[in-house]
Order: structure tokens, then C-alpha cells, then sequence
């Protein structure tokens, strides 16, 4: 993983192969002249400049299709890449190749015109005059040669021996020998007395005496000078040869290797005219192409190396859009792009900070938010707003809780959906719209509906909303369930009633019940018989009025007489059970007694709830004349995470009419011909004193049916 | 499979391209024509006659005429047959030669390692086939039947010209070595 993070310095690493194939590009310039000492290594460094461009060519393929691929994926900073690196390569490759052409027709030109007929015909001339001069001094030299073998023909080997010397002074040859035909040495004379052996022929010289009897050659000798070879036959006896040895003045010698060298060297370069051409062509080609190569993989670099902040700047700009706000780029340089990412930087970090302080506030509001949602959660008052288009915007549990609606649900749709899916509170639901929409002032008005537990009255209060600038965004709607809170005031009043009947009526009674008495005791005998009759009639019905009187008078008392609760935990089924028995065993009624369970804990007062169990059996056995089957059922309930104990008593009666069932808990609502009309507003006092309730169960219609839910213990 | 059948088809041209040449090879070129061993007066010594065959192409032969050396070097090797590895050299010997015009005397110079002096040659064809004829000694001990006689004529492209070289790398014309050839060694 550490090799990921060692950074070449690119620049120098360009430099340095730059310098590198500048030098070998020189070594080859200098070894392609011949006389250099590097001539030798021309191959090689041919081979390594062509492996240098092979690589400088595979880089810029390596190059170009990293930057296609880039391209298709459409990166950030390719196309700036792109349109750089053509423009860069147009404006090298332009001159480079003008350069390169008329440097071709230049090269050729000058190559051509090395080579002329003057010259080449000065050139043969010259050879030919050297040629013709040597040949000349040959055939002077053959002469005195010729003179020699004449003037030592006929001799013995020993003349031969002793004139030899003689006749190579006189004729100023190198050295001069006498042998036989088969080589074996006669005689020898040499200038320089150090040489013992002459210069025997070859095999080559030989032949050629064996075939003309004479030999004569101009030849390199053994200094690297030019030596004239002439050897004669003489006349003798026995086949005699004279082998005489000139040596060619050194100056004369000098000159015509200097011409040969010449002469060589112009028909070595008339020979080489083509691959000339073609060398001096590969070598302009190879620095060309080199130095194209070079400067596109390095344009490439340095394309890279300005492109990238403001690739990294299109990045950054991506990475803002996405809402990374934090993003920072690196500072590459201190030049106008470098302070270009400094704006940059500088503008996230704005950015962020502004973001955050959003944020903040943001949090800060939602917090607010969340809290006044709670607070509107935990509010028992019901609390609804609407938009400007009578639009449900927000819901409280309350509402929920009181309605029995799920309100929330309902968010973003009007009214009239409510209405749609709850027909039976449409004629409220319809009246609070129609508040809603009347107008700009606060409305209160008190609404009744038919909820689960029967009937329930609504105080609702409505409040248009205004924006800043008193343009109408809506309203909202407070209400409360304000049925409990009526029915106190009821109860409290007829509470005021009976204590006031008790006192102003009940009172009075007694002394009327013993006056009509003390009447009839006194009158009685003092009367007719039909007279006493009619008084002992009047007087009866007086005492029997003024009882019932005082009957109803004690109900008052007992409805409006506060509660004094003996409390204690009793299993409600076995209270049930004892109130049942004693009724079976008294009437004809048939009961029944479905229990989920046999332990039903509740906290109350036993004679308040046996007094409630006698007023609803009794109902039921009046409502039935006698005759029937009351069924009653106990469960548990949960609700509201709270245990209850339920108890329902169904009878088979004449049931109630729904315009009763609304009242049929307040006193004096009775369908009795001879009831008070207090006995169920009695049973629904003890049960809300004890914490529970009692509602009409609209769903049964087979006779009346009470339910009753009091707290588990 | 279309790169493929692409870069067959460049093969297959190449290949055609190539078959003119490859036909005019066969014109030119230093062939080695009979190895006679014959042992010496002393014990280890051994000589060597050569008989080689020097067929220049026009290039060369143009190029001789206009006074470009054109350089040689004979490699003798004594080989020790091995059966399991490589044959082991007993002895080894480079003999160069070297061919050059005169243009002053219009003679062929032959310089050989194995004679000090130069030799000159009136024709082109008398100098090569005095190149032709090799005598080279060696000397090597415990001789045996199964040894081998490995020859091969290189020709020094890098004695060229300078600007004559690249052309000599990649012409056939200057093909002018021979293969290794192997003479059984007999007496």
C-alpha cells in the first residue's frame, strides 16, 4: 500500500529521459560519421533510439487511450484535455513537419550535389595520371631489368654472385636476386645489408613466369609503401630468374595513396549516395519523431498537471451539488488557478457554516415544532387546523380521542372527505365547514353527535389565521368534549332541585299527611255514612298522594345526595351472581350469566353497585311484565392501556326508541307508567363516581341492553 | 475473432511479400564445401583445409568495386560429442578475412589471419577464390571418432560503412554468412 503513495517527480523524470534521448540522439549524429570512434556502436544506438521511440509511441497510445476513455465517460477536465492537446499538437506538428520536409529536400540536394561528371571525371584523371606515372616508372624499371638479365646471361652463379651487387646499384633498385626454377637462391643483392633472404615470389608470380617468362607488378610492400616487382628470365644453360625490387619514391608514393585514398573514398560515397540519403533520412526522421513523441507525452503531462485543479474545481462543484458542503480542494499552485480552488475553498466552507446555522435553526424550529406537537398531543382539547382551502393541516390525538375519528388520516383532504366516510356526523361535520368558510371572525358554537358512547356534545371554537400580510392562510379549530362537563351541571342542578324539593316540599308534607288524618278522626262521626264515605275517600287519597309524594321526595334526596363510598376490592362476578339468585328465585325470569373468566377485580362500593344491578334487572323484569330471559355477560377489556371489567345486561323487553336513548340516563325520562324516571340517572351517577361508564348498546334490538366498564383493581 | 482473422491476413501478405526475396537468396551468399583433416608432424597438431565458396550479390560485388572492405570471419570449432548435453568445444579459432579493392594498382587486396601478408589479385573472382582456400592449424589432444568439425562464416556488417549498415541489417543482399556446419572428423 506504501508503493500507492511514492510520487515521481514527473517533471524531473521528463527531464531526465529528455536528456537522455537528446545524448543518444547525438551519439548517433557522431557515430554516423565515419571516422568517428562511435561508428562502431551506430546499430546499437540505431536500435535504442528505435526502442526509445517504440516507448515514447506506446506512452502517447497509452495516453491518448486513457484520455478516449475518459472522454466517453465523460470525466471531469477531459474535453479541456482534449481541445489542449489538439491545439498543442497542431502547433508542434505544423512547423515540425515543414521543418522536416524542406530539411529532407535540402539534405537530398546537398547529398546530390557532392556528385558531378566534373568531379568524377577529375577524379578517374587522377587516378589515371598516378596509374599512368607508376606505369611509366614500371616499364623504365623493366628496361634496366631487361639490361641486367641481358648483361648476366650466359654467366656462371658465381659471375652472378659477384655482380649482382653491382648491377642493383647501377640501377637503384631495393634489392635484386638470381634464383633458379625451383627457387633456390643463386644470388642476392639488397640496399639494406640487414636482409639476408630476399623477397621470394609467390605462388601467383610463379605461375605467371612459368607462362610468359617475365613478371611485373606494382605492389604493396612490406612498409605500406609501394614497391615495382620485375622479374626476367635469363638467358642461360639453366633456367635463371632476376627478380629486381624498386622502391617507388616516398613522395611519389605519398601522392598517388593520397589519390587512391581520394579516388576510394569519392567511389565509396557515390556508392553510399542512396543509403546515404536513406541514413541521413532515418536520423532526421528518428529526431523528429522523437522529438514529436517527447513533446506530446509531455504535453500531456503538463496538460495534466494544469487541468487537474480544475478538474478537481468540477468535482468540487459536483460534490456542492450533491450537498457536500464541507468539500475542500487541495491548493496545486499559487497561480490564478490556485487562487481559484482558494475561492473555492473558501465558498464551501461559507457555504457550510451558512448550512449548519440553517441547520441549527432548522433543528431549533423543529424542536419547537415537536414540542408544540406535544404539547397539542397531550392536550385533552381536540385541536384542528385548515388551510386557506378548508384543508385538513394538522390533527391532535385529542381530536381523535373525542371525535373517535383518525383526523390525521385525513391530512391534506377537506372536510368533505370526512363527511363522505363518517355519513353519521355529516350534519355537524357539515355545520363546522360552513363555519370554517363563513368569514374572517371567531365563531363559537356548541355541536351535538352520536359517538360509540352515545350522545356527545362538542363546544367548539374557531379561529381564522392571517399572515403578516392579512392575507387569510386558514383557520383553526378548537373543541372539547364538554358532555360531562354539561351533565354535571345537570346532575348539579337537579341535585339543587331535590335538596330544595326535600326542604320546601317534603316538609310541609307531614303536617298535611296529619291533618287530612286528624280530619278524618275527628269528621268521621260527626258525618253522614256517605259524607264520612266520601271524607274517609278524600282523606286517603290525600295520605296516599302525599306518600308518594315523599317517595319521590326521598329519590331526589337519594339522587342528589353526595357520595359516601365505602370502597373495597370485591370479585364483581360474585355480587352479580347474589342479585341474579335472588331475582330468579322471586320471578318467572329466566337469566343467564356468561362469564370469560372467573375473577373480576374491581375497587367500589358493593352496596352502590348492588343498588345499580337492582335498578337494571328491575328494569328489564318491568320492561318484559314479568316474563322473559335477561342475559348478562362479564369480560375483561384493555383500553387505553388500562384494564376494565365490562359487564352487559340484555333483556328480551320492548326496547327503547333512539329519540330516548339520547336522554334516557337524565332524570324523569322514563317510558314507565308509574316510574319516577330516576332510577337510571341514579345507576349512571354511581358509575361515573366510581370512574367507569354506562352507554346504551344501539346494536342490540332484540330489547334494551346496558354495558357497563368499570377499572380493574 | 475479426482482429484475428486480421492479423492473418497481414501475416499472409507479409508472407508473399516476402517470397520474391527469399527465392533470390539462393544466388549468393558463403557456403562451406568439404573440411579435410590431415594431422600434423607434431602429435596434437591438426590442420584444417577448408573449402569455402564466396558468391557476393550484385550490392556487394558493386560495392567491392567502389572500394567498400567487406570483412569476414571464419569460426572452427573442435567439437567433443556429448550424449546427454551439449557438445563440449576442445578447441576454438576465429580466422578473419578481409576483401578490398585497389583502385591505384586495379587489384583485389585479401587480407586473412592466417597469413601476414596481403595478398593481391588481379580479378575479383582470383581473390575470392584464393579466400576460398583455408589452411588453418589447431592442436587438441585425445582425439576422438566421434568428434565434430563446426564451421561458420560470419560477415562483419559493422565493418560497413556507417550509412551502409541499417540497409545491410534488413537487405538480404548482405546475407552473406553461412549457417553452422558440422564435418565428422576424419582423418
Amino acid at each position: 500500500m506504501a508503493f500507492s503513495k511514492i510520487k515521481l517527480p514527473v517533471g524531473l523524470l521528463a527531464m531526465a529521459l529528455f536528456g537522455l534521448l537528446l545524448l543518444s540522439l547525438q551519439l548517433m549524429s557522431s557515430a554516423s560519421q565515419a571516422s568517428s570512434e562511435l561508428s562502431e556502436m551506430y546499430s546499437w544506438l540505431l536500435v535504442v533510439n528505435a526502442i526509445g521511440l517504440v516507448v515514447l509511441f506506446c506512452l502517447v497510445v497509452v495516453n491518448v487511450y486513457s484520455l478516449g476513455r475518459q472522454l466517453r465517460k465523460q470525466e471531469a477536465g477531459s474535453k479541456l484535455t482534449f481541445r489542449m492537446l489538439s491545439l498543442f499538437v497542431l502547433q508542434a506538428l505544423a512547423p515540425a513537419a515543414i521543418v522536416f520536409y524542406f530539411s529532407m529536400q535540402f539534405l537530398h540536394q546537398s547529398i546530390d550535389s557532392w556528385f558531378n561528371v566534373e568531379i568524377d571525371r577529375a577524379m578517374d584523371d587522377a587516378l589515371e595520371l598516378s596509374q599512368v606515372s607508376l606505369d611509366q616508372r614500371m616499364r623504365w624499371h623493366i628496361k634496366q631489368t631487361q639490361l641486367v638479365s641481358t648483361a648476366l646471361a650466359n654467366k656462371s652463379d658465381t659471375l652472378m654472385a659477384l655482380e649482382i651487387a653491382n648491377w642493383r646499384e647501377m640501377i637503384e633498385a631495393r634489392e635484386m636476386a638470381v634464383f633458379t626454377g625451383s627457387g633456390r637462391i643463386v644470388a642476392s643483392s639488397s640496399v639494406n645489408p640487414s636482409d639476408i633472404l630476399p623477397n621470394m615470389p609467390d605462388e601467383q608470380v610463379w605461375l605467371q613466369l612459368k607462362q610468359n617468362g617475365q613478371y611485373y607488378a606494382i605492389e604493396p610492400d612490406e612498409d605500406g609503401g609501394i614497391q615495382i616487382r620485375v622479374v626476367q628470365k635469363i638467358q642461360n644453360d639453366e633456367p635463371r630468374f632476376l627478380q629486381a625490387l624498386f622502391a617507388v619514391p616516398v613522395r611519389i608514393a605519398d601522392l598517388a595513396d593520397s589519390i587512391e585514398f581520394a579516388f576510394v573514398r569519392y567511389q565509396e560515397m557515390r556508392f553510399l549516395q542512396r543509403s546515404l540519403k536513406q541514413s541521413f533520412s532515418l536520423l532526421l526522421s528518428l529526431v523528429l519523431l522523437l522529438s514529436l513523441l517527447a513533446a506530446i507525452w509531455l504535453a500531456f503531462i503538463l496538460i495534466r498537471h494544469i487541468v487537474a485543479p480544475v478538474k478537481e474545481l468540477v468535482k468540487g462543484t459536483q460534490a456542492v451539488a450533491a450537498g457536500h458542503y464541507r468539500q475542500q480542494l487541495p491548493v496545486l499552485a499559487q497561480d490564478d488557478l490556485g487562487f481559484l480552488v482558494e475561492s473555492f475553498n473558501l465558498m464551501t466552507k461559507r457555504i457550510a457554516r451558512s448550512r449548519d446555522e440553517a441547520r441549527a435553526a432548522s433543528l431549533e424550529v423543529e424542536s419547537q415544532r415537536v414540542y408544540l406537537e406535544i404539547i397539542l398531543a397531550n392536550l385533552t382539547t381536540g385541536v384542528i387546523s385548515f388551510d386557506a382551502n378548508c384543508k385538513i393541516r394538522t390533527a391532535n390525538q385529542a381530536a381523535y380521542r373525542i371525535l373517535h375519528i383518525p383526523v390525521s388520516r385525513f391530512i391534506g383532504q377537506k372536510l368533505n372527505a370526512l363527511i363522505e366516510d363518517y355519513p353519521e356526523m355529516a350534519d355537524s361535520l357539515e355545520t363546522l365547514r360552513d363555519l370554517l368558510q363563513q368569514g374572517d371572525e371567531l365563531w363559537e358554537r356548541r355541536i351535538a353527535f352520536m359517538g360509540p358512547n352515545g350522545r356527545q356534545e362538542l363546544l367548539c371554537r374557531g379561529t381564522p389565521l392571517f399572515s403578516k400580510d392579512g392575507v387569510r392562510m386558514g383557520a383553526v379549530m378548537v373543541f372539547d368534549d364538554v358532555t360531562d362537563l354539561i351533565q354535571a351541571q345537570k346532575n348539579a342542578a337537579w341535585g339543587e332541585v331535590a335538596r330544595r324539593l326535600a326542604h320546601e316540599i317534603k316538609n310541609p308534607l307531614t303536617p298535611i299527611q296529619l291533618s287530612a288524618e286528624r280530619l278524618q278522626h275527628k269528621l268521621t262521626q260527626e258525618l253522614s255514612e256517605e259524607s264520612a264515605k266520601m271524607l274517609s275517600r278524600a282523606t286517603r287519597t290525600i295520605v296516599q298522594q302525599v306518600e308518594a309524594m315523599k317517595r319521590m321526595v326521598d329519590d331526589f334526596a337519594e339522587y342528589a345526595r353526595p357520595a359516601k363510598k365505602q370502597v373495597k376490592k370485591i370479585n364483581l362476578l360474585d355480587l352479580v351472581r347474589d342479585v341474579m339468585n335472588l331475582y330468579a328465585l322471586q320471578s318467572g325470569v329466566r337469566f343467564t350469566l356468561a362469564a370469560e373468566g372467573s375473577e373480576f377485580p374491581v375497587e367500589v362500593d358493593p352496596d352502590n353497585i348492588r343498588q345499580v344491578l337492582h335498578n337494571l334487572i328491575k328494569n328489564a323484569q318491568e320492561a318484559m311484565a314479568g316474563k322473559g330471559k335477561i342475559d348478562i355477560s362479564l369480560r375483561q377489556v384493555h383500553k387505553n392501556n388500562l384494564d376494565y371489567v365490562e359487564l352487559a345486561i340484555y333483556d328480551e323487553g320492548v326496547g327503547l326508541e333512539s329519540d330516548q336513548i339520547a336522554r334516557i340516563f337524565e332524570p324523569y325520562v322514563t317510558n314507565k307508567i308509574k316510574g319516577t324516571g330516576l332510577g337510571l340517572a341514579i345507576v349512571k351517577k354511581v358509575i361515573e363516581e366510581h370512574g367507569g361508564v354506562i352507554w346504551v348498546d344501539t346494536a342490540y334490538n332484540k330489547g334494551a341492553g346496558f354495558v357497563i366498564q368499570l377499572p380493574g383493581a | 475473432m475479426r482482429g484475428c482473422k486480421n492479423v492473418a491476413k497481414a501475416v499472409l501478405i507479409c508472407a508473399i511479400g516476402l517470397l520474391p526475396l527469399s527465392v533470390d537468396a539462393g544466388g549468393y551468399g558463403v557456403h562451406v564445401r568439404s573440411v579435410a583433416i590431415s594431422q600434423s608432424d607434431a602429435a596434437d597438431a591438426w590442420q584444417l583445409s577448408v573449402h569455402l565458396d564466396f558468391r557476393l550479390s550484385q550490392v556487394a560485388t558493386d560495392a567491392v568495386l567502389h572500394g567498400v572492405p567487406l570483412s569476414w570471419e571464419v569460426k572452427l570449432r573442435w567439437l567433443k560429442a556429448r550424449k546427454l548435453w551439449l557438445d563440449e568445444i576442445r578447441v576454438e579459432k576465429v580466422v578473419p578475412l578481409t576483401l578490398q579493392y585497389q583502385a591505384l594498382l586495379n587489384q583485389f587486396a585479401v587480407r586473412r589471419g592466417d597469413k601476414p601478408e596481403v595478398e593481391m589479385f588481379a580479378s575479383l573472382n582470383n581473390a575470392l577464390a584464393e579466400m576460398s582456400r583455408l589452411q588453418v592449424n589447431l592442436s587438441t589432444s585425445a582425439v576422438s571418432t566421434e568428434d565434430k568439425i563446426a564451421i561458420k562464416v560470419v560477415f562483419d556488417r559493422e565493418a560497413l560503412p556507417t550509412p551502409l549498415r541499417p540497409e545491410a541489417w534488413l537487405s538480404q543482399q548482405w546475407d552473406l554468412s553461412s549457417d553452422w556446419s558440422v564435418w565428422p572428423f576424419q582423418k
